[in-house]
């Protein structure tokens, strides 16, 4: 095992997950899903994971809905959601409870999302 | 601006998506592996970025028109959901059609959807602007009367025929061009107008022009 951090990526387009892999590979040790089952499953076998990226817009389960049941049983795990649309009152609302910790819009901006996860486990690393 | 159009914006998030990891990878590859070529190859994924960046600003802002029935009503002012459709349109009134706001002077808000208020601004202003052949004016005033904000749309285009004004709010009922028209703006906006306890009229004269008048409930909320 190496010293980077696990994370968990959730999308229903395999292209999105194949890229996301590449571009994140390097820094975080990088798993994927293709659904918000797939996601529950994997979270059940890698207790290692501490950050969860999920896609809002799936069949059967959004990304909400998963991260919502995830978030119960994984409290200290941080969740961040992606979406094609503006905030919406029900990702400002999960925001507000502290269940999704940021949300990103699509294209994502990959900088963007290592910056936001750098600055978080800095600010973890402090409080310890 | 129909809900397709809509619809279709947001599927286009994913394969934009698609392009701007792709292009991502690309240049840390070059960073990686092809170091002295990074400078001949940056102008190429510099366009690449700017055609993403682009194409997610109009994607971010047809979005902004689209059904969304999960949010809540909130209080909307109608002279800035005006002024957002003036923008949008801006590019088909340059040189060609002169606006007027006659706006009034208290508070014009509605407590309503601010998407579909949006949509249904969009869709009367837009029609206003087709109407208008070559050089034209649209006058847009506003009042109170009574319970009532009353919003008048004034065109000096081509007016409306007394038969095809029986069949303006008839789904797919266009007298555009093929692919100028999907006639359902003016049959989404009337309900977006009823879905608001509205009232929408209109006065047509064949050469001469057309009056949309939208008669919405004042914000109810506003005494609290």
């Amino acid at each position: 095992m190496n010293d980077k951090m696990t994370l968990l990526y959730i999308d229903d387009e395999l292209i999105n997950v194949e890229l996301f892999e590449l571009n994140f590979n390097k820094k975080f040790n990088v798993i994927t899903g293709l659904s918000g089952l797939d996601g529950l499953n994997i979270l059940e076998s890698n207790p290692e994971i501490s950050l969860v990226i999920s896609d809002m817009k799936m069949p059967l389960m959004s990304g909400l809905e998963f991260i919502r049941i995830a978030k119960k049983k994984y409290p200290n795990t941080t969740f961040f959601i992606i979406t094609g649309f503006d905030i919406t009152e029900e990702i400002a609302k999960a925001i507000d409870e502290k269940i999704i910790h940021k949300y990103f819009q699509k294209p994502v901006k990959v900088k963007e999302i290592e910056n936001t996860i750098e600055n978080l486990s800095l600010s973890k690393s402090i409080n310890f | 601006m129909g809900v397709l159009t809509a619809g279709v914006a947001h599927e286009i998030n994913n394969p934009l998506n698609f392009i701007s990891a792709g292009v991502f990878g690309i240049e840390n590859y070059f960073k990686d592996n092809l170091n002295d070529h990074v400078k001949k190859v940056t102008p190429y994924l510099n366009a690449i970025n700017e055609g993403i960046y682009r194409a997610a600003n109009i994607v971010t802002s047809l979005n902004h028109y689209n059904h969304r029935d999960d949010l809540p009503h909130t209080i909307c002012k109608i002279h800035d959901i005006i002024n957002n459709c003036l923008i949008i349109l801006n590019n088909q009134f340059k040189n060609r059609i002169t606006i007027h706001k006659n706006y009034t002077n208290e508070s014009a808000e509605i407590f309503g959807s601010d998407g579909k208020l949006h949509q249904a601004m969009l869709n009367i202003i837009g029609n206003a602007e087709q109407a208008i052949e070559d050089t034209g004016e649209i006058t847009i005033t506003t009042k109170i009367v009574a319970k009532y904000l009353e919003i008048t749309i004034a065109d000096n285009g081509c007016g409306i025929s007394n038969d095809n004004m029986k069949r303006i709010l008839d789904p797919f009922f266009s007298t555009k061009e093929p692919g100028k028209g999907t006639g359902l703006g003016l049959s989404i906006t009337y309900n977006i107008i009823l879905e608001h306890q509205g009232i929408l009229e209109f006065e047509s004269e064949l050469g001469k022009g057309t009056n949309v008048i939208i008669k919405l409930p004042i914000s109810k909320e506003e005494q609290s």
